[in-house]
């Protein structure tokens, strides 16, 4: 696994996680009509930490001396990635434009308190798509390969 | 000029003609008085990008010589580094989109639905407007680059 497929695996990890919480509070704030628990956000952090902790030693630790650290097939990967959750950016503010006009009709009103739910849920999902897609593309290449 | 650039002015030129379009549009909306107002200019600016739409898709698809090539490696890394700069983009205006609306309605306040299907268009017009200007700007370097080799 290079540096890149590792970046990858824990950004994917990172970004699920934030997209649990962010679910968790969303339900707890609107379907429950509650405060979230503090419990949840120190878990969160808990988890977030060892990420990162994680994260630091699998970056730093080369898997063999010929590691490399970025070739062109790394960056055509990337730039590939890119494109696709370019894409998937477009299909998702197509949904949250027409979500809401479904949801409230044409004439309602949206709070402004949402806003950045809806458009953290975007940049979630189009991390996902894009982290996903590094793994898919070095995932194919591996299957190529044998 | 090959197809990449010839389509990146094309797509700057429609981008710049429809922001000036939903400005129109915009503007007519929130306007005091009567509700046909703008209407004159709504329509002259549609015949305006019909027109360009025809004019510049004839360029657009007409070879400059035979010798012109379709798209190579150089044009392929080009739109990929403008997609990326446009990618960018739109993460800055859906940062924009989060934290301007409540500085003008305050916290508590709503934004109509209508509102969102305007905000996101710009927004996909703005993007449209940077890989454009991101393709051309590139090959403005590589030919200054060359000029100086």
């Amino acid at each position: 696994m290079n540096r890149t497929q590792k970046g990858a695996l824990l950004n994917l990890s990172g970004f699920l996680v934030n997209i649990a919480f962010f679910a968790y509070l969303f339900i707890t704030i609107f379907g429950f009509r509650a405060l979230p628990n503090r419990a949840a956000a120190v878990v969160v952090l808990l988890v977030f930490a060892m990420q990162v902790g994680w994260g630091i030693f699998l970056y730093r630790k080369r898997q063999s001396p010929a590691e490399p650290e970025a070739d062109e097939r790394d960056k055509t990967i990337m730039k590939n990635a890119v494109l696709v959750s370019f894409v998937s950016t477009w299909l998702l503010l197509a949904a949250a434009t027409l979500i809401p006009a479904l949801i409230l009709g044409e004439a309602g009103s949206l709070p402004v308190f949402l806003l950045p739910f809806i458009n953290f849920g975007v940049f979630a999902l189009a991390g996902v798509v894009y982290f996903g897609a590094v793994l898919v593309q070095y995932g194919r290449e591996v299957n190529h390969e044998q | 000029m090959n197809r990449t650039q010839k389509g990146a002015w094309f797509t700057l030129g429609i981008s710049s003609l429809l922001i000036v379009f939903m400005a129109i549009i915009f503007g007519a909306m929130f306007a005091a008085g009567d509700r046909r107002a703008g209407v004159g200019l709504v329509r002259f600016w549609i015949w305006l990008v019909l027109l360009f739409l025809i004019v510049a898709l004839f360029f657009v698809l007409r070879k400059q010589s035979p010798a012109e090539p379709a798209a190579d490696e150089r044009d392929h890394l080009i739109k990929r580094n403008a997609v990326l700069a446009s990618f960018v983009s739109v993460w800055i205006l859906l940062a924009i989109e989060t934290i301007l609306p409540p500085a003008f309605v305050g916290d508590a306040g709503a934004i109509p639905v209508f509102l969102l299907p305007i905000i996101n268009t710009a927004i996909v017009i703005v993007a449209l407007l940077v890989y454009s200007a991101g393709i051309l700007l590139q090959y403005g370097r590589t030919h200054q680059e060359a000029d100086h080799e």
